[in-house]
């Protein structure tokens, strides 16, 4: 008996399976003939339009909204969109928010698959990838009144515009800067550097113990090359427009900057580094909690991971001064925004999504909820209302000094992932001995020239 | 090989699997090898490009050939190595020992902890140049330290020794195959008073061959197509050392945003996992036994 | 022998009990040998494990510059703290929806694909090897470039952001995998048994039934597990096909509070979610054990 029921449980499984098996067959039959055709698939959308604009009628806006971002981010975000849906009770937000790993990914597919929501929080360099004529996001010029543009500079706004159109608002400027563990500076009675020679003497005194004034990446490493090259000769490594401005004589003269650093000691060896590691950031190496590795060259917006551990082995971060040449022809320092907000290019309500921004960026209570999990505000308003309760702290001095310092500016194709990774592999190659400066230099010049005529001719 | 009747039965049997097929599988399929003509920067429509992807993986990129080395280097040294490994603990797993449910657990839990937040950590701790465990091991035996992140050659290794500590699938495979042994095979070799070893050869491993060869044939497709151990723990360096074909075709496909190059990348891999996986199918006629077919199933 | 019968009872005796005794002892021994490997290599094994539970009670600098297991301190904070999460939900919720997405999964999964395996170990039909060819192939590509077309696919599908859309598919055996390492099985069986059955008047449903899927309990069993483990670590497939927080699996919850481009975060509180969310995984491993043992015990094999 108890057979016969089982047998017949799973047969009808397994029917079942065959029947919506069939009709799923039949689905992608009538999908696949569509797929050639894509004036339906623009029907489709259009009956999507129709269906969404009846919804509007009803004066009921769902807004999707998508970040990425930590605990802290994500706990302000979503008590500034509970305060919004309160203040305009016909608007509801759909917070769709994850952690970094896989969020360009998702964001990707999304904008492939005409699925991405209505507001976005983006990458600098998302730009030159999702809308390398300016046409990927909203032209958000159109909407300037909603959104408060007079809160943000011309100057500030440019780093969102991609040919005329401003694809995004800069939320906060982040800038590299270096800082160094004052413990450990304090235990050998030294200054932390002022100059670009001071590297040099304090090297001397920390390699004895086998400590090293500060640490820097393979990236991190060419960033500090272009702005002391930037210095000496005022160029511009890439221009805003994607140009490659440095000769190989420049590009030879910051590597040389790295070898230097790298032979006196002034920076762990490559080899050394990788070995303590592989992948591993530096703020989780044992070298930099324990104050061996006794500085870092990182992005402002950045800081807190490497003072986090530190303060709990009751050792201090400070900010250091950005060394300048005597006859600097540029600050050469750099600075860019540490991330925008843009907005769908297909959405059915553009001026409710600026509406929100503009409440999130510019309105008093909108940024004080928002506080700086974001970086510290640019915009006018919403920084002078953060500034009233008061700001402090290394990312917000960072930021402070390095656009005191500001140069040229590295360009929106400067973070290229490819790029990147032929900064990086020159910077591997040199440091491991595997190329001289001179090889490397040629390499890099070759290899960046190719794919930024690839990367531009998309 | 006597040929049977067709029995369209079979048919009807496999029919979940040819309409999940053609369904789901199909479409992304055609999709990506269409695409690996194409330019294709994912946001834009894909611009036919002919064959120009193709002769440029094997004209002009360094990137592709040093990927392709890596990997082969990356199989060679991962598969064997860990079929090895995986078929020992089952072996000595098999055992009805008391509390072996618990060691069971215990030798599974690497295969659990896979992809764990912390593994990249943890891998650091083993293998860092300074005072790293694994440093520490071989120092008792007189080796001097190596670096294993610092170094080409020991960094790829580092990963094979992740893949190997997170034998478990492979194991349960075997364990689940060792189990499947009719007992009357071992009780009737018993009475013919053979000994274990003639045991073992003539009864448990050619039973296991049809696992074996499973296991054999998944590894390789999994070595050639491995990503995270890489991703997460040596960013494909130092000098490009581990810089496997999948991490590279991710960075192609999502990174670079050249997707039709990375389909085309994906396609040539496909090829190659395709040419191995053929050549050990057809190996497997002599090697592998299946009870199936009954005697002389060679 | 002589000898013996020349011996006293009392002296027979006490040599054999001696022999036992020998013999016991070498067991013993033997056993002792046996544990003493086993127990070395579970250390091995299970020292991360046991690390990662120290490391849920340690302070960010300590995880990364300690390698010993001892925490400081214990306090469970990091558990509630993580449990509770940054986002509008708790664990808890995104427990319920890594389940709703496994139990279908997994059940899907053991159907559809024995009985696919079953058609092609057993069964004799045109373009067999062809079919199992493509089979085979449908394993060989790498995931990252079908990506956006399966996206586009489950677009078409209107099933975006549901958990359907991780689920459905594995009721049509799309998962190769399995496929093939069940037909390995069903090919370690003996034809004989399925011949014998259908003297006994059995049709082909009723054999693979009640005759061969009992016997292919273990590998069944381990088809459910790794499906289990391995849909519970699945990470960009969920991120990518749900947008809606709320249907979050725990797999995605994990790596919310990580920002790689700026902001911190205790590790500890990843960690000790990290470890909450191995449980399940261990402890269904664990009492699966019994079916590993039993595949042949209980069923023997009965023509």
């Amino acid at each position: 008996m108890k057979r016969r029921i089982s047998l017949l449980l799973v047969f009808v499984l397994v029917i079942s399976a065959f029947l919506t098996a069939c009709r799923g067959s039949e689905e992608t039959a009538d999908k696949t003939e569509d797929t050639n055709d894509k004036e339906e698939e623009i029907k489709e959308e259009e009956k999507e339009e129709e269906e969404k604009e009846e919804e509007e009628e009803k004066e009921e806006i769902t807004l999707r909204f998508s970040w990425w971002g930590g605990d802290a981010r994500h706990e302000a975000t979503l008590a500034a969109i509970e305060r919004y849906e309160e203040l305009n009770d016909n608007i509801s937000i759909k917070a769709e928010y994850s952690g970094w790993d896989g969020h360009q990914e998702k964001i990707t597919t999304q904008l492939s698959g005409g699925t991405a929501p209505d507001i976005m929080q983006i990458n600098w360099n998302w730009l030159t990838i999702f809308s390398k004529d300016g046409e990927g996001f909203y032209d958000l010029n159109n909407l300037s009144s909603e959104l408060g543009l007079d809160n943000f500079s011309d100057e500030i706004l440019n780093f969102g515009t991609v040919n005329g159109k401003l694809n995004g608002i800069p939320i906060s400027l982040t800038g590299r800067c270096l800082y160094y563990n004052k413990t450990t500076y304090d235990k050998f009675g030294v200054e932390p550097p002022k100059t670009w020679d001071d590297f040099y003497t304090v090297a001397e005194k920390f390699n004895e113990e086998g400590y090293y004034p500060f640490d820097l990446d393979s990236y991190s490493a060419w960033i500090l090359a272009i702005v002391y090259m930037e210095q000496q000769t005022g160029k511009q490594f890439i221009d805003d427009e994607g140009n490659l401005v440095f000769t190989e004589e420049d590009i030879k003269g910051g590597l040389q900057l790295y070898k230097d650093f790298m032979d006196n000691g002034v920076i762990p060896g490559a080899k050394e580094r990788a070995g303590e590691g592989g992948d591993i950031p530096l703020h989780e190496l044992p070298n930099w909690i324990e104050g061996k590795y006794a500085g870092v060259f990182e992005w402002t917006s950045s800081v807190g991971k490497y003072a986090q551990p530190l303060e709990e082995k009751d050792q201090e971060l400070i900010l250091g001064e950005l060394p300048m040449l005597p006859d600097a022809k540029s600050k050469g320092w750099v600075v860019k925004p540490s991330m925008l907000f843009a907005i769908n290019k297909d959405t059915e309500h553009p001026e409710a999504a600026a509406d929100v921004l503009n409440f999130l960026l510019n309105d008093p209570e909108g940024a004080k909820l928002l506080g700086t999990t974001r970086g510290v505000p640019i915009s006018k308003s919403g920084l002078k209302a953060l500034e009233e309760e008061g700001l402090e702290g290394l990312e917000y001095e960072g930021t402070k000094l390095v656009l005191d310092n500001m140069g040229l500016g590295f360009g929106p194709y400067f973070e290229h992932t490819r790029l990147k990774d032929i900064y990086q592999e020159t910077i591997d190659k040199l440091g491991f001995g595997e190329l001289d400066v001179d090889a490397a230099a040629k390499f890099m010049y070759e290899s960046v020239a190719e794919a930024l005529e690839e990367i531009l001719e998309e | 090989m006597n040929k049977r009747r067709f029995d369209y039965m079979g048919l009807l049997y496999i029919t979940p699997w040819i309409i999940g097929f053609l369904v789901f599988t199909l479409y992304p399929f055609v999709a990506s090898f269409i695409l690996s003509f194409t330019k294709y920067d994912i946001l834009s429509p894909p611009k036919f490009i002919g064959f120009r992807n193709y002769i440029k993986m094997f004209t002009k990129d360094k990137n592709f050939a040093n990927s392709l080395m890596v990997t082969f280097k990356y199989v060679v040294m991962t598969v064997p190595l860990k079929l090895i490994f995986a078929l020992l603990i089952a072996f000595v797993l098999n055992f009805n020992l008391r509390g072996i449910n618990f060691f069971r657990t215990a030798y599974y839990i690497p295969s659990i902890l896979g992809g764990n937040v912390a593994v990249a950590v943890l891998w650091r701790f083993l293998f860092s140049a300074s005072g790293g465990l694994v440093n520490q091991v071989i120092g008792l035996f007189g080796i001097d330290p190596v670096n294993w992140f610092g170094t080409p050659g020991p960094a790829l290794f580092s990963l094979t020794l992740l893949r190997i500590w997170q034998f478990g699938s492979a194991m349960v495979i075997f364990l689940a195959a060792l189990q499947d042994i009719p007992q009357d095979l071992y009780d009737a070799a018993a009475v013919d008073g053979a000994n274990k070893f003639t045991v073992f050869r003539k009864i448990t491993i050619p039973l296991l061959t049809p696992v074996i060869f499973f296991n054999f044939i998944m590894q390789l497709i999994q070595a050639f197509q491995e990503f995270n151990a890489p991703y997460l723990i040596t960013g494909g360096g130092p000098l490009k050392a581990t810089y496997l074909l999948p991490v590279y075709i991710y960075d192609q496909s999502f990174q670079y945003y050249n997707m039709g190059y990375g389909s085309a990348l994906s396609w040539v891999l496909f090829v190659i996992i395709m040419i191995f996986t053929l050549l050990v199918f057809k190996s497997s006629d002599y090697w592998v036994f299946y009870s199936d077919v009954g005697e002389g199933g060679k | 022998m002589a000898e013996t019968m020349n011996m006293e009872p009392a002296l027979i005796e006490s040599r054999a009990r001696e022999q036992h005794k020998k013999l016991r002892r070498k067991h013993r021994i033997n056993a002792g040998i046996r544990y003493f490997i086993l127990i070395l290599g579970a250390i091995v094994m299970l020292y991360p494990m046991l690390w990662l539970i120290g490391a849920s009670f340690k302070t960010n600098s300590e995880i990364f510059t300690s390698i010993g297991i001892i925490p400081k301190r214990i306090d469970f904070t990091p558990y509630v703290k993580g449990w509770r999460t940054g986002t509008e939900y708790s664990f808890g919720t995104y427990f319920k929806n890594s389940f709703k997405i496994l139990i279908p999964k997994v059940i899907f999964t053991l159907i559809s694909c024995s009985l696919t395996a079953y058609g092609f170990a057993r069964f004799n039909f045109p373009f067999k090897k062809q079919f199992f060819a493509l089979l085979i192939s449908t394993l060989l590509l790498p995931q990252v470039v079908l990506r956006i077309p399966t996206y586009l696919l489950w677009k078409r599908f209107k099933l975006l952001d549901t958990h359907a859309s991780l689920f459905i598919s594995s009721a049509f055996a799309v998962d190769g995998f399995f496929v093939f390492m069940l037909i390995q099985f069903f090919r370690g069986i003996p034809r004989e048994l399925d011949e014998s059955a259908i003297v006994d008047g059995c049709n082909s449903f009723e054999i693979f039934l009640w005759i061969l899927l009992p016997l292919m309990k273990p590998a069944l069993v381990s088809v459910a597990l790794f499906q289990f483990m391995w849909t519970m670590n699945d990470f960009m497939g969920p991120l990518i096909y749900i947008s809606s927080v709320e249907k979050y699996p725990v797999s995605i919850a994990l790596k919310m509070s990580i920002d790689a481009t700026s902001g911190t975060f205790e590790w500890n509180q990843v960690i000790a979610m990290s470890i909450i969310a191995l449980l399940p995984s261990i402890i269904l491993f664990f009492s699966a054990q019994k079916y590993f043992i039993e595949g042949i015990a209980t069923t023997g094999i009965k023509g």
